[in-house]
């Protein structure tokens, strides 16, 4: 795999990459200068890991570590004020657990004005494609997965980020308190790419934690991670049959929306008792799932898919962690059983699903929570109750403290808030270092509470405007105080 | 299943792995790992003294695939204890993660090896009624393998929990420790850090030939003739197809013969007569000349209403699957491509009107890339030929398939086949190492026949039977002579 790239690039692959291409093919037009000079890295730029000689893929001013929705966000932003940036994707789309874990809608920070800039130009961009965010009642994000990934190639087009798909991050060159490079598994082989200042949104903390930054796992109290969930989507769908059948005859008022917004739940954990409670509860006496598969079903049409819903089930039991390999890989298996039950058994007794089948499942896990950083600021369970605000606030959130299997808090009272702070984003130990997404300094509670979408894309546009500002003006990454940025460059200014 | 494989799995993983942790118990106070700040490892360099053994086993079989589940399966079922490592969360790779659907078929006779006929048990198992057995005639790109891509990863689950092999998902393989040509452990990413995984024997089924480039196997890329890689495809599904109203149109309106067959088992694509159709729409701009290149869709069994897009195929002139910058350039401009097509059939084909893309394709979907340089090369000649050799695993028909500037399919006469010897999957360099599947040795033309999914199960199989037979007899994998394995024990006896 080394070697290959120890031979200098063929004269054909310049050419190709410089656009010359051979046999007057017409240009696509995609190929644009950043490929030449990729190609230039490619023959000229090495460095040197364990003992062999790497190609280096990209010199660039940002690097974003992971393609979900805080990574998207930072590369977007961070392009936008005219820095280059690299965005490297282990997968083959952008969007992370939005597009392929099937997370589906975002949820609602139930926070008013929430939405930043970048947020709110994503809800403006799917209606543009036709798909209406906005249900008509909850602040819900629906939207669709599929244009979801157009769009974020098409922003990422826009500004000039350069996307490496299919390329792992999987160590890092740290010297000093100062990452120099990350190295990548591509198609082809080890490669590493150089920044200035990199941002680590792989949800994982992985580029943090394999540079230096301490970090923690779990809750301090069991040990286990928050449970990890294996989404799906159901095509074949009646959803008027299933509609008349919930809302109408069972008079479950848990929906407040109407189709084609619509959702059905049940959580047998949750102090709120749920219609469809009885019919999964059956289930288990009759021997067709099991308790684990009963206790959690929900499930959301999806905008632009007639007939088909978004399952947000099964969830996995809390046995199997999101920080261990191998029971990583078990919760696969186990989670793929439970997930096909769970649609047998929907199939089989609820009306509207008779013609139903599974449509896609995601290709990653649901992990609500895996590592987070010890960072400069360290987020906790106060922060929540007393509505914190934070002169260096990015955002702000009131999704209630979701920690599934330990905790459910109560709703901030009506209008209430806290903000995060840019300092939780960033650590003593690696100077040019942003951290993005759900593995910010927090406790595990908090992080149960700040974990989700929008506020995930929210952090990142203010990582990707702060990374860029901290180039321009020659100030380290966790040096910058993100209240001095002028506010008009701020995503987000603190309601003090 | 963990407790076979002795090694560092500390206490604590083995107790949480078999459920004991419990909210508050002891174990969790004494434990260094959970919730408090861990000290940073150096589990991140790839420096192998560093890095931890996760599992060490008999087999590692790198990569998921059609070749690799079939090699690690195979392996299993004759006793020996094996890791598959996959980077994605299904087994499968291009049939599951790539859309790629229906398997093509052989076109011959007594092709289907016993793991294939298990296979297709499993499915008629699952209540899917199709016709397994082999199909000599090629009906305008087969039907013979339907394959439904959601149900094929449950039943490859099914098959690695029936026969105990042990998956490792989310796991990409990074690199190789040879030492006396041999390979003693493959490094892979986790979403812990690097890890090694040790074993006796080896088998590189990740379709880029990976694992053999890594460990110093000569490789090689493309055609000789043109220099560049076979086209590289980004499918996917739409659903909310009215299926009639398709055929009808096809068949009845445009006259197109291309399918034999009514709904639900249909098929369209870009013929002689329907030529005209997509030109028109090039006229019209609402499609490029490469978007409509190749077109094709077949109907999928237990998925009503849903299609499967053997399109767009990107450009070879500009996108290289040897490129990690292509590969990732080529995602992009697929996703663009596959809304332009998506609009089209919406627009233009009645039974399209309220179709949507229901799901993209994981993986792009790769026809060639690497191949090595084994201990025999499979040359076109050999198919030609109609080539037997007394170490074959398996036979074939398939014609020589390259997709480029014109497809042209040379077919053999009726009954006419050609095999793969075992040699093409062994190497000089390494004696522990096996490849399996479109990577194995061959030269571009005898790549471009042997790639399909029967074929790459049917040498999976047979490595793993050659691994089992190797351990047992103490003979290095690149030494066996597959004919010398008495018949009983082997998949495929050659014909000669």
């Amino acid at each position: 795999m080394l070697k290959g790239f120890s031979i200098p690039i063929s004269r054909r692959d310049l050419l190709k990459l410089a656009g010359v291409t051979a046999a007057g093919a017409v240009l696509s037009g995609s190929i644009n200068t950043n490929d030449v000079e990729a190609a230039e890295k490619i023959s000229g730029d090495s460095i040197k890991y364990a003992n062999k000689k790497i190609p280096v893929l990209y010199s660039a001013d940002v690097c974003v570590c992971g393609g979900g929705p805080a990574g998207t966000a930072a590369a977007v932003n961070a392009a936008r004020k005219d820095v280059s940036v690299v965005l490297i994707e282990r997968g083959v789309a952008l969007g992370g657990l939005g597009v392929l874990g099937c997370v589906y809608p975002f949820m609602d920070t139930h926070a008013p004005n929430s939405d930043t800039p970048y947020v709110a130009e994503l809800k403006q961009r799917l209606r543009k494609k036709g798909i209406e965010p906005f249900d008509g009642v909850t602040q819900q994000t629906w939207h669709n997965p599929e244009t979801l990934a157009l769009i974020h190639d098409e922003m990422c087009e826009s500004s000039g980020v350069n996307i490496l798909y299919q390329t792992v991050v999987v160590d890092s060159i740290t010297s000093g308190g100062k990452i120099s490079a990350v190295i990548v598994q591509t198609i082809a082989g080890l490669a590493a790419v150089k920044a200035k200042t990199f941002i680590d949104a792989t949800g994982d903390a992985y580029l943090a934690r394999c540079s230096g930054v301490d970090y923690e796992r779990g809750y301090e109290k069991t040990g286990n991670n928050q449970p990890l969930s294996f989404r799906f989507e159901m095509g074949g769908i009646d959803t008027e049959k299933l509609y008349n059948y919930v809302a109408i005859e069972l008079q479950e008022d848990w929906c407040k929306s109407k189709l084609p917004y619509f959702e059905i739940a049940e959580a047998m954990h949750r102090k709120q008792r749920y219609k469809l409670e009885e019919l999964m509860a059956r289930g288990v006496e009759t021997g067709e799932i099991t308790q684990d598969e009963a206790e959690y079903m929900q499930g959301y049409t999806i905008i632009g898919k007639n007939g088909v819903m978004s399952m947000n089930c099964p969830e996995i039991p809390v046995k199997f962690s999101a920080t261990d390999p191998i029971s990583y890989s078990k919760a696969v298996t186990f989670g793929r059983k439970m997930m096909r039950n769970i649609a047998r058994y929907l199939i089989k007794h609820l009306p509207g699903f008779e013609n139903a089948f599974i449509s896609r499942e995601a290709v990653m896990l649901g992990a609500r929570e895996s590592w987070r950083i010890k960072g400069k600021y360290y987020m906790v369970e106060d922060d929540y109750h007393n509505q914190s605000r934070f002169v260096d606030a990015v955002c702000r959130t009131a999704w209630f403290i979701d920690a599934h299997g330990e905790k459910v808090s109560e709703k901030l009272p009506k209008g209430g808030y806290y903000e995060i702070p840019y300092r939780a984003l960033i650590s003593d130990k690696v100077s040019n270092l942003i951290v993005a997404g759900r593995c910010i300094s927090a406790s595990f509670i908090l992080q149960a509470s700040m974990r989700i979408q929008p506020t995930c894309a929210s952090i990142g546009e203010a990582a990707g405007i702060a990374a860029a500002f901290g180039i321009k003006n020659h100030v380290a990454a966790n040096e910058i105080d993100w209240a001095k940025i002028p506010a008009h460059q701020r995503s987000y200014v603190t309601a003090g | 299943m963990l407790k076979n494989f002795l090694i560092p799995i500390s206490r604590r993983d083995l107790l949480k792995l078999a459920g004991l942790t419990v909210a508050g118990s002891v174990l969790s106070s004494n434990n260094s790992v959970n919730a408090e700040t861990v000290a940073p490892t150096q589990n991140f360099s790839i420096n192998a003294e560093n890095i931890p053994v996760l599992l060490r086993a008999d087999v590692c079989v790198c990569g998921g695939g059609p070749a690799g589940t079939a090699a690690a399966v195979s392996a299993a079922r004759n006793g020996l204890k094996v890791v598959l490592i996959e980077q994605g969360i299904v087994l499968g790779g291009l049939q599951t993660q790539g859309l790629v659907y229906p398997a093509m078929p052989t076109r011959i006779t007594n092709s289907d090896t016993p793991y294939i006929t298990d296979l297709n048990k499993r499915f008629a198992m699952h209540g899917v009624q199709v016709n397994w057995t082999d199909e000599p005639e090629y009906k305008n790109g087969g039907r013979a393998r339907e394959y439904t891509p959601e149900l094929l990863a449950f039943i490859y689950d099914e098959l690695c929990a029936d026969y105990k092999v042990d998956v490792l998902y989310e796991t990409t393989l990074v690199g190789a420790n040879v030492q006396g040509g041999k390979i003693s452990e493959a490094i892979v990413h986790t979403v812990e850090g690097l890890r090694k995984v040790e074993a006796k024997i080896f088998i590189d089924a990740t379709g880029d030939a990976a694992l053999s480039r890594a460990a110093g196997v000569p490789s090689a890329r493309g055609s000789d003739v043109t220099d560049r890689n076979q086209k590289m495809s980004f499918r996917f599904e739409m659903g909310g197809v009215e299926e009639m109203k398709v055929y009808k149109f096809f068949v009845k309106k445009l006259k197109d013969g291309w399918c034999e067959s009514k709904p639900p088992e249909f098929e369209f694509a870009k013929s002689t007569n329907t030529e005209k159709f997509y030109y028109e729409g090039i006229q019209r701009g609402e499609v490029t000349k490469d978007d409509v290149a190749y077109i094709q869709a077949f109907t999928i069994v237990g998925k009503p209403g849903t299609l499967s897009m053997n399109c767009p195929e990107m450009s070879p002139y500009i996108y290289s699957s040897t490129n990690a910058l292509d590969r990732s350039k080529a995602i992009q401009q697929g996703r663009i491509m596959i809304r332009r097509l998506a609009n089209f059939f919406r627009k233009n084909i009645p039974g399209f009107k309220n179709a949507y893309i229901s799901r993209e394709a994981s993986m792009l979907g790769v026809r060639e890339s690497w191949r090595i340089k084994g201990k025999y090369c499979m040359t076109k000649d050999d198919y030609f030929n109609a080539q037997k050799f007394p170490d074959a695993v398996c036979r074939s028909a398939y014609p020589i398939d390259i997709h480029d500037e014109s497809l042209k399919l040379t077919l053999l006469g009726k009954g006419e086949f050609y095999e793969v010897p075992f040699r093409s999957l062994i190497t000089n360099e390494i004696s522990n190492l096996m490849v399996a599947g479109r990577c194995i040795s061959a030269d571009f033309p005898a790549q471009a026949a042997i790639r399909i999914q029967p074929t790459c199960m049917s040498m999976g199989e047979a490595t793993g039977i050659a691994a089992a037979y190797g351990l047992k007899k103490n003979i290095a994998v690149n030494e066996i002579n597959w004919a010398a394995i008495s018949e009983s024990q082997r998949s495929y006896v050659s014909a000669k």
